[in-house]
């Protein structure tokens, strides 16, 4: 069949068939931002920041709402307000009013994901209000790069290693996994501006309790190496006032000392199968970067002394955090986990470690190594 | 019919273009979506099965060797008229054929199938289905030269799409394949049953026989791409067990596709949508080694001219894709094909050896009774 | 004894003829050309001759000193024997036929009927006007020699006869048209160019049947293999050096009378993206060279269509913040995205075809006014965005740096089915393009030789001349593929053996 015969049946085929549908830039609104909240008996509310590139000049970034018994029912009703359709599938952030959270995600976040066109790289977060709070505040500066704002907070502070990235597919997959919890950042409206408060803890997909950002490190920690990280930790002053160059500034008997994590890793072990004792290590490579009181480091037991001094604070907050989370019986560190992987014969169930886990008792050590604290003393 | 072909000189191919024959034809539709089924089987194990369905597949190959180095140039359909009759032979033939339409039919409206799912919702499914099928048949117009050329080509153009899988690899979890050894020999072997549609494809070796220069090496670009071709449906099974829990591993219909979603680069967001346009290039090699056994099947049984059967072949394909767009029809012939393909690919050449054997065998005790 | 001296006479003979008589019968056919020069010399013993010729196809200078002044001078009674050793122009034969008188009167030849002689004396004198040999004007190279083909045959078989040094050169005559008659040289090195090839071209052209070529390209397009392809299968080139390289490599070349290309076939594709500067620089820049090249193709064809998919169905792709910016720069233009670049597409060739065709002083203000001026208005006005503007003049220059003409026109027309295809079917469409433009490259062939090699079929001492250069070290075989007679240029471990440290 010569290429003309070809071109003419292409031609043909085409014009009977119709064409695709075409999905062009401008005639749609491209969500950016995504917000669920539970309004009362059983609706959802729902609420969107979209970009509708209109006329020149004209910032194209605006804010709709809407309301109905399903995701999609409410996103219907926003496009009925609207003149063109909504596109979902540019969504950067979809953010969950507190109550919401509290109810259960899991089938938001399933609609979410059976499109196949979704994008599974959304970042999730909990507002400490509700959704629609958090964003109309944004729609009072009509600036897009206030609207990028947002997304960028969590963005980056997930780069930084203050908190773990949550995104829509490993949300769901430390969901589905028996013997590991989901977390997700927490954000708030504080002083005319939107900030990274807490992390939210959930069990199962219900918020369970939150945990400040400071502490959200300990969690990273062991899902992933830590670097370049900094924190800042009180210590007392006493063991370590012999290596002090001058005299304290006022009669505190603590001081603060910020560092730099270089590199930081941890690992669970699993000692007693019976008895279910965890050991967890910690593993610290830090560098100091200010200090409240002039502590002398030049010496090398000065530096012994400083070290155990931070790996003592560090262990006794890792404590106090494992026995809030025993508390709410959540376990985001993934001590099911590691059990699971050493469990013959009858895989963990989820049940079974809600069970186990208040239970379960841990050991710590923490290890910290300072490799330098800078040029002077 | 004769059994032996006589292939002109021009018409031959290197051994050398073997590799991307075998790993073109087997990975195909099949990889996008077997590792749910096997892990449906052998949960975090998925992977020893694979490596079960190698081994028996290498075994399989080295048995499809022996039937046929032993005869001059003779590809299945002349082994089968030579063992059988012709008559049985020819009936036999005809079955082989039929699986292979049955066969290019399945991938034809599965990657379809995920075109609709991933790419346009509405597109019609016969115009999809001509697009496809107009490419197999221009290039299966110019002979065995040309489709080898294109299938050479298509695997160094689509190979690049491996290293897409740098950031899911990165987000792996190794806990997810601890317990090891958790699956009972039962279940590991079910679930090697279940990639057998993924492994088809190497049966098109007793067709392609006659056509290499250089039998004697045949043996090593053979092996090496049916090792290539395992090894990518090893990695991706690994990577699906890591990078998803084990309850979406179960549910999530398309696992590789989907493990390209989260991979970004500076200027392109997602990727899932290159990937898939791009598996086109993975499809059609397929279809077109299958299309091309058809009509070397119908010219050597049936004297049919191949530009004919090339023809029909593709208009009844057609019309017939434009009828199956469910996607549970489409899952069912897929189940179906897989339990097809079991009988015929690595049943029947294990069957036919001792035949042969015994034929040969048979063949020169008389001719040296006779020679007496 | 005198019959074996003398000439079998056939009855209807041409000559002998009186001159009066000749003389009619020319005229008669030059009736209304005034351009035959008929002079009918007397000796005193009363011998006639007459000396005829066109008279701006002749030298005339060398007419008066080297055939009429011997011939004039000589004492003898003429007759032509007597002339053939008189006059001292090598070039010298007999004519008794009057088509053959014609034809050379066509070609510039000079005749001498002594009167009652059985045939006529012709020297071949032609004075044709040719241009200077002078820089390629199409094909420009910063390296190397400049020199290009001119319209004379002649002198461009000197310039190849003094660039191929060799006793293995073969330059083979045959005349094509048989209206128009043309001469067209096939050049090879018979030592080295594969036999089947030379054999294949020669019996091309022997069974061309047209009344006239009037290019060395039309005759190019008169023996391709596939006439409805849009890929040259032959490469057509200005420059000498070009032309003798590849001839030295195996290739065989066409060069035709008037015709300022020549034509050089087998061809693969990549050798349409290979210009001899990659060779005259070191191996690295020139490796670096061509992978620019084909990255730029590759590009070009590719970058507008994919502007048009991404922005017409896959917005997706496109990362957030870019998508503001063409967001932004789309929401002016009134037109659907396919619309808008075939706009501008079709804007790029007319001013390029505008500028091809207006005198050069002109021209270059049109450059100017069209790109710059033309462009920035257009967004102003809202017909197009700005970033679709840059997406198309990136792809409009890279595909300026395809060597060949030829080819880069292919390139550029291949565009347009792309967008097409990508304004109809979006990414499958891009996908469906590329798929068919592999195959069809796949089938394509040049002299009966694969249009791919050396990738398809695969040779791996061959890449090292298609998709980039070594070190001359490794440079030792001719290209493989088309089977040259003699593979090897130079030893290959001389050329590697390295001196020992410090010797």
């Amino acid at each position: 069949m010569s290429c003309r015969m070809n071109g003419i049946l292409v031609l043909t085929v085409m014009l009977i068939s119709g064409c695709v549908q075409p999905k062009t830039l401008e005639e749609n609104g491209i969500m950016n931002i995504y917000g669920v909240d539970i309004a009362g008996d059983d609706q959802l509310k729902t609420t969107a920041v979209f970009y509708k590139f209109g006329a020149p000049g004209q910032d194209p970034s605006s804010l709709v709402t809407g309301q109905g018994k399903t995701l999609s029912k409410g996103q219907k009703r926003m496009n009925y307000k609207l003149g063109f359709q909504l596109q979902s599938g540019a969504i950067e952030l979809e953010l969950f009013g507190k109550k919401a959270a509290e109810n259960g995600l899991i089938d938001y976040l399933r609609a979410a994901s059976r499109h196949p066109r979704a994008s599974n790289n959304r970042l999730l977060a909990v507002s400490d209000t509700t959704a629609k709070n958090l964003i109309t505040k944004l729609d009072g500066l009509p600036n897009i790069n206030v609207n990028q704002a947002l997304p960028n907070i969590i963005d980056v502070n997930s780069h930084m290693n203050v908190i773990p990235e949550v995104t829509l597919h490993n949300f769901q997959k430390l969901y589905y996994e028996p013997g590991i919890d989901p977390v997700m950042p927490i954000l708030s409206y504080q002083n005319e501006r939107t900030r990274l408060t807490a992390l939210a803890l959930f069990k199962g997909d219900q918020l369970a309790g939150q945990i400040p950002v400071d502490q959200a490190f300990y969690i990273n920690v062991l899902h992933q190496n830590i670097r370049g990280l900094q924190q800042e930790v009180q210590l007392p002053l006493q063991p370590l006032k012999k290596y002090l160059l001058k005299e304290p500034k006022s009669d505190q008997t603590d001081f603060y000392t910020l560092f730099n994590i270089k590199k930081g890793e941890g690992n669970i072990k699993l000692v007693n199968k019976q008895n279910l004792h965890f050991h967890t290590q910690l593993n610290f490579e830090v560098n100091i970067l200010e200090l409240t009181e002039s502590v002398g480091l030049q010496k090398p037991a000065a530096i012994n002394a400083f070290e155990q001094e931070i790996e003592k604070a560090i262990k006794e907050q890792y404590e106090q955090l494992l026995s809030k989370l025993q508390k709410w019986n959540v376990d985001p560190m993934g001590y099911g986990r590691t059990y699971k992987t050493q469990k013959r014969n009858s895989p963990l169930t989820e049940s079974e470690w809600r069970d186990k886990f208040p239970d379960v008792t841990f050991d710590v050590d923490v290890n910290v190594d300072i490799l330098d604290q800078g040029m002077t003393p | 019919m004769d059994i032996n072909l006589k292939v002109k000189q021009g018409l031959r191919i290197r051994a050398f273009y073997l590799f991307f024959i075998m790993s073109g034809i087997q990975i195909g539709v099949g990889v996008m979506g077997t590792p749910k089924y096997i892990f449906l089987d052998a949960q975090q194990d998925s992977w020893i099965s694979v490596l079960m369905a190698y081994a028996a597949m290498l075994i399989v190959l080295w048995v499809m060797l022996l039937i046929l180095k032993s005869y001059d140039n003779a590809d299945i359909l002349g082994i089968q008229v030579d063992i059988f009759g012709t008559w049985i032979g020819k009936l036999l033939g005809t079955v082989y054929m039929l699986y292979f339409a049955f066969v290019l039919l399945v991938v034809l409206v599965t990657y379809i199938d995920v075109v609709q799912l991933f790419i346009f919702p509405q597109i019609n499914t016969w115009l999809l289905g001509f697009l496809l099928l107009s490419l197999v048949v221009y290039c299966v117009a110019g002979g065995l030269r040309s489709i080898v050329g294109v299938v050479f080509l298509f695997f160094i153009l689509s190979h690049w799409l491996l290293l897409l899988l740098a950031k899911p690899i990165s987000l792996i979890d190794i806990s997810n394949y601890q317990p090891v050894w958790q699956a009972s020999m039962i279940d590991l072997l079910k679930g090697a049953k279940s990639t057998t549609f993924t492994f088809t494809g190497f049966e098109i070796i007793f067709w392609i026989y006659p056509f290499i220069r250089n039998k004697n090496q045949v043996w090593r670009p053979i092996f090496l791409g049916a090792t290539w071709s395992a090894g990518i449906i090893l990695l991706n099974t690994l990577i699906v067990i890591g990078y998803f829990s084990a309850t979406q591993a179960r549910t999530i219909e398309w696992s590789v596709l989907s493990l390209f979603k989260i991979v970004e680069l500076p200027f392109i967001a997602r990727f899932d949508f290159i990937v898939v346009a791009e598996w086109m290039m993975i499809t059609l090699p397929t279809m077109m080694l299958l299309m091309w056994a058809i009509t070397q099947g119908m010219k050597r049984l049936y004297h049919v001219p191949k530009r004919i059967t090339l023809y029909a072949a593709a208009l009844i394909f057609l019309v017939v894709c434009g009828f199956i767009d469910e996607h549970h029809l489409i899952m069912a012939l897929n189940n179906q094909a897989n339990s097809i393909a079991f009988w015929i690919i690595f049943v029947y050449p294990l069957a036919l050896l001792p035949i042969v054997k015994l034929k040969k065998a048979w063949q020169s005790r008389s001719k040296k009774g006779a020679k007496r | 004894m005198k019959r074996k001296n003398q000439r079998k006479k056939h009855k209807d003979d041409f000559f002998p003829k009186k001159i009066d008589e000749l003389e009619q019968i020319m005229q008669s056919k030059f009736e209304n050309n005034q351009d035959l020069t008929f002079t009918i010399y007397e000796q005193d013993k009363g011998q006639r001759a007459a000396v005829f010729f066109i008279q701006y196809m002749v030298d005339i200078d060398q007419v008066k000193e080297y055939l009429l002044d011997p011939f004039l001078s000589s004492q003898d009674a003429w007759s032509t024997p007597s002339l053939k050793n008189d006059i001292p122009i090598a070039d010298q034969a007999t004519e008794n036929t009057l088509e053959g008188i014609l034809k050379g009167l066509l070609v510039g030849k000079v005749y001498i009927y002594v009167e009652g002689e059985d045939e006529a004396l012709s020297y071949f004198l032609l004075n044709k006007k040719h241009r200077q040999l002078s820089k390629a004007e199409n094909e420009s190279v910063v390296l190397g020699p400049q020199i290009a083909f001119t319209e004379s045959l002649i002198t461009n078989m000197n310039v190849v006869r003094w660039s191929i040094r060799s006793t293995d050169l073969v330059m083979e005559k045959m005349m094509i048209g048989h209206k128009y008659p043309r001469e067209v040289c096939l050049v090879y090195v018979k030592s080295v160019a594969n036999q089947t090839d030379v054999n294949t071209i020669r019996q091309r052209l022997e069974d061309l049947d047209v009344d006239d070529v009037e290019d060395s390209t039309i005759l190019m397009q008169l023996f391709s293999d596939s006439s409805s392809s849009m890929f040259p299968q032959f490469y057509a080139t200005e420059l000498s050096d070009r032309f003798t390289h590849d001839v030295k490599q195996g290739r065989i070349g066409v060069l035709t009378e008037n015709s300022p290309s020549g034509v050089i076939g087998p061809s693969t594709f990549f050798s349409f993206f290979e210009s001899t500067e990659d060779m005259y620089m070191r191996w690295n820049i020139g490796s670096f060279l061509r992978l620019l090249r084909f990255i730029a193709i590759i590009f070009s064809i590719f970058i507008t269509p994919l502007y048009i998919a991404a922005v017409t169905y896959h917005f997706e792709i496109i990362p957030t913040h870019e998508l503001i910016t063409i967001g932004k720069s789309r929401a002016v233009v009134p037109f659907p995205p396919l619309f808008e670049a075939m706009i501008l597409e079709f804007l790029i060739e007319l001013l390029r075809e505008a500028g091809a065709r207006l005198p050069t002083k002109i021209g270059e203000t049109i450059g100017i006014v069209g790109g710059v001026i033309i462009g920035q208005a257009i967004v102003e006005a809202g017909l197009t965005s700005s970033i679709l503007i840059i997406i198309v003049a990136l792809s409009a220059l890279s595909s300026y740096t395809v060597p060949n003409y030829m080819m880069g026109a292919s390139i550029r027309i291949i565009r347009f089915p792309m967008m097409i295809l990508a304004g109809l079917f979006g990414l499958i469409g891009i996908m469906y393009g590329a798929c068919f433009l592999v195959i069809h490259l796949v089938k394509l062939q040049s002299l009966g030789r694969p249009y791919l090699a050396p990738v398809y079929p695969f040779r791996m001492k061959d890449l090292n001349k298609a998709l980039f250069r070594l070190p001359l070290q490794f440079q030792n075989r001719r290209f493989l593929s088309f089977r040259p007679k003699e593979p090897y240029r130079y030893n290959r471990q001389e050329a590697r053996r390295k001196h020992d440290v410090d010797k």
